[in-house]
């Protein structure tokens, strides 16, 4: 798998057959969900060139699943959807940034511990990183120069983006009033479904937990049985793409600096809600910052799903709303049967601080020597 | 039942004669104590023996009455708590068991808590070489903790209510020494730090006011509801138990060898986040200044240059620390608070173990603790064993214990940190820190960061249990009797 280019995240996992809230038969889902740089058509076409016949035998459990190598791209394009909200903790970070930046902070740090630790308090910084930059070039191995900027094309479209997203919001403004009334009437009058976890799921999924300082998380969720509440889901995940897209775009989602990709999408209709997040740290520390700092990019979201406790005009937690939201969100976990990332062991606060680490070593616009020596 | 209530923070009022005294004191005027890890018969016995133990147990009324009259108690003072399986074998059938939480209810030793709480396998840790509550011990079923003035008075309490004809055996018993000036083994003054909870103690001004409900189950907690509770659970609260063996004279010499005998002092200053005498280096970074204070915080010190961010006591209690707003940062911590009850074992290190500028550590009250309390300090040290025996009490074993052990004792990564863990009690983790047995602490100089490696960790889990300590009621319900 490490032979697959520009993949950070990827998972498969199957979303069991099951029937809706109307009784009507849902089929099972395979879901092989990639976090790449570059196009998604390079991304597959490596993909197959590496596990052509794996990726078959895989997608031979699905209807229609392509019969030959050639047919898989074809095949995954033709299914593939993007999120409707998608949250990059790691903004402009390509995975062969990430793991060379890693190569670099380690040598470096290695060799300011060795050169200088004996150092005392009269040590110049500033000398201290000429001679990490004279070590380096003699390391042709490691990166010798600032990060590439991202392509202008990506300024453009996130421009045109923001275009659209900013005419989207002004045109819903006023319908503020009847939308938050419409709100209460469906908070007051929805039947309050208590979900309970079962105790051997919660274990098996636990049994794949807290491995390595990465954890991933997937959840499936039926969402409340209304036309209202789909609209209102759809509302709700349009502004908090364009939140994560436009405000919290440095890194942090409401004060939350653990998640390297989360995403959700909506399915069967916008019947069905799919959450999948690869983050840091463990489940419950991940659940509490839900509760906490970052409710307000969570609440809202969860709020229109059939089992999550009640809130109060969609963002703030009605009464009890903490001690019923985690077994809820467990309940909902679906187990994801492969995971894969491309940098275990690094936090989305290392991946920053090993790109400053380069930053301030190749430029001048990087942090001055003596912040840069405390990165280390 | 002679209950004293105490109104505090408005709404808040707890009935001090439901609750087991260990919840609102320490028992500081009972420098003896002894636990005691019994199994119990079949549940007919076991609810006759209960209905006569209750008699003598502790309650917070009386200790509240022995505070108010600033003395100590007449006679020892007993609480008891038990496991999952204690409950079970009190006759507690499997549907009033469901609601009691997970964790309680598995038990401290799983695969995945032995990762949450740093207990992993082939480490000296594993549970598989525990003296107790491990996979190779015998059950537990619950625990007495009895505080007295003298190990006499213990005898003749233990005496009376562990008569064999009760068919309650003792599986392991464990003997506490105070150590003077409250001090653990490595010589620093501990048991600080505490929250403020309204209702259990008197009103005082302090950022960590907690509700009750945190601490005693059945009590409106800091979201405004209680934690999830069974209906047994009501005016009780989960209770933890490690017991830490502390490599004293290997902790010393370790860092004596990594930065010098002058150096040893400053450096496990550092690694605690106070200095011998308690003054917190967040507070004053140079030299200790005999303040054991709890009033500080580590918002003016974001890169911890005054106080490691990887310290023993900004990790476990990272007060207004974490993140760039400190009232956030309150907020968030007061959610992983407990009540620590924890006494030191065995007898201090011999005198050959102190670097330059630190006291040797002596014991409390000198020599009529008999032959397992040891006396005095300085004697030769025969290989004795020491530590601390941790007792942590919540109303949340997930949310407040464990978080605390796997979020930020044992998170390689704490406060931006690259691949350490906590310097005093975090545990070796192949995996995560890079190394099978050692461990590195990083501390800011004045210029670069200083960084010291230690081969070993110097604290080992010798055993541990997840308890339950019940309130009067549900003390009462548990012996087949009815209020």
């Amino acid at each position: 798998m490490r032979g697959l280019p520009g993949v950070h995240f990827l998972r498969l996992f199957v979303v069991e057959p099951e029937h809706d809230p109307g009784g009507r038969p849902r089929p099972a889902r395979l879901i092989l969900s990639l976090v790449f740089d570059g196009t998604a058509t390079d991304t597959l076409t490596a993909w197959v060139g590496l596990a052509g016949d794996e990726l078959v035998g895989i997608l031979a459990h699905c209807t229609g699943g392509p019969p030959a190598p050639a047919q898989v791209v074809p095949f995954l394009l033709a299914r593939s959807v993007r999120p409707d909200t998608y949250h990059v903790g790691t903004p402009g970070s390509t995975v062969s940034q990430i793991r060379e930046e890693r190569a670099l902070a380690e040598a470096v740090r290695e060799f300011v511990r060795c050169r200088f630790h004996d150092a005392g308090p009269g040590v110049d910084p500033a000398q201290v990183r000429r001679e990490a930059l004279a070590f380096i070039r003699s390391r042709p191995d490691l990166p010798q120069q600032r990060r590439p900027g991202p392509p202008i094309v990506d300024g453009v479209r996130q421009l045109a983006d923001l275009a659209v997203t900013g005419a989207v919001v002004a045109a819903g403004v006023g319908l503020a009033g009847p939308g938050a009334a419409l709100v209460r009437y469906l908070e007051a009058t929805e039947p309050d479904v208590v979900v309970r976890q079962d105790d051997d799921a919660v274990a098996r999924l636990e049994a794949v937990e807290d491995l390595d300082v990465q954890n991933q998380f997937t959840m499936v969720a039926s969402v409340r049985d209304s036309e209202a509440r789909r609209l209102l889901l759809r509302t709700t995940l349009f502004l908090s793409d364009g939140y994560s897209k436009f405000v919290a775009n440095t890194g942090q989602l409401v004060g939350v600096e653990t998640i390297h990709y989360a995403r959700i999408h909506q399915f069967d209709g916008g019947r069905r809600f799919l959450f999948m997040s690869d983050f840091d740290g463990s489940w419950s520390r991940y659940l509490f910052d839900f509760l906490t700092t970052g409710s307000f990019a969570v609440v809202p979201n969860w709020a229109n799903l059939l089992g999550c406790p009640k809130t109060e005009f969609l963002l703030r937690p009605g009464p009890g709303f903490s001690q019923r939201f985690l077994p809820f969100t467990r309940a909902r976990q679906v187990r994801t049967d492969v995971w894969y990332s491309a940098y275990p062991g690094l936090t989305v606060t290392d991946i920053g601080r090993h790109a400053e680490i380069r930053r301030g070593l190749f430029t001048t616009d990087g942090p001055p020597a003596d912040r840069w020596v405390r990165l280390l | 039942m002679g209950a004293t209530a105490v109104t505090a923070a408005g709404d808040v009022k707890l009935d001090l004669g439901e609750l087991q005294g260990l919840l609102t004191s320490a028992f500081p005027r009972s420098p003896a104590a002894r636990y005691l890890l019994v199994e119990l018969p079949d549940p007919a016995r076991a609810r006759a023996w209960l209905s006569t133990v209750i008699g003598r147990v502790t309650f917070a009324d009386t200790v509240d009455e022995q505070i108010r009259g600033l003395r100590g108690a007449d006679r020892p003072n007993l609480n008891v708590a038990f496991t999952a399986a204690g409950l079970t074998a009190l006759g507690l059938t499997r549907d009033r068991m469901t609601d009691f939480s997970r964790e309680f209810r598995e038990g401290m030793v799983t695969p995945h808590r032995q990762r949450v709480l740093g207990d992993l396998p082939d480490t000296p840790g594993d549970p598989q070489r525990w003296r107790w509550g491990g996979p190779q011990n015998p059950a537990v079923h619950g625990v007495l903790l009895a505080f007295g003035s003298t190990d006499t008075e213990l005898d003749g309490l233990c005496g009376e209510v562990l008569d064999p004809a009760t068919g309650v055996r003792v599986v392991h018993a464990m003997t506490t020494l105070g150590l003077a000036g409250t001090r653990e083994h490595f010589g620093f003054r501990d048991a600080i730090a505490s929250p403020w909870v309204a209702g259990l103690h008197r009103p005082r001004a302090a950022p960590d006011r907690l509700p009750a409900g945190e601490m005693v189950l059945g009590h409106v907690d800091l979201t405004g509801r209680p934690e999830p509770y069974p209906s047994i659970g009501r005016d009780g609260s989960y209770l933890v138990i490690r017991q830490l063996a502390q490599d004293v004279a290997g902790f010393w010499s370790g860092l004596r060898a990594a930065v010098g005998d002058g150096q040893a002092v400053r450096w496990a200053a550092k690694m605690t986040g106070r200095w011998p005498d308690g003054t917190p280096l967040a507070r004053e970074p140079v030299r200790p200044i005999a303040d054991p204070t709890d009033d500080f915080g580590y918002r003016d010190d974001p890169d911890g240059i005054r106080c490691p961010l990887g310290a023993h006591i900004r990790r476990t209690n990272p007060r207004d620390g974490l993140g760039a707003k400190p009232a956030d940062s309150v907020a968030l911590v007061n959610r992983h608070r407990i009540f620590r009850r924890g006494r030191t074992f065995g007898t201090p290190a011999p005198p050959e173990t102190w670097p330059a500028g630190i006291d040797p550590v002596l014991a409390e009250g000198g020599a009529d603790r008999g032959a397992d309390g040891g006396g005095v300090g300085g004697a030769a040290d025969g290989g004795g064993e020491r530590g601390v025996l941790f007792l942590g009490l919540g109303a949340s074993l997930a949310r407040q214990f464990e978080f605390v052990q796997q979020s930020w004792i044992n998170n390689p990564k704490f406060g931006g940190l690259y691949d350490e863990n906590d310097p005093i009690t975090g545990s070796a983790h192949p995996r995560l820190t890079g190394s099978a047995t050692g461990f590195a602490f990083t501390a800011p100089g004045p210029v670069l960061n200083d960084r010291v490696e230690l081969p070993t960790k110097y604290v080992t889990c010798l055993g541990g249990g997840y308890f339950f300590l019940p309130g009067r009621r549900a003390l009462q319900e548990l012996s087949g009797r009815s209020g």
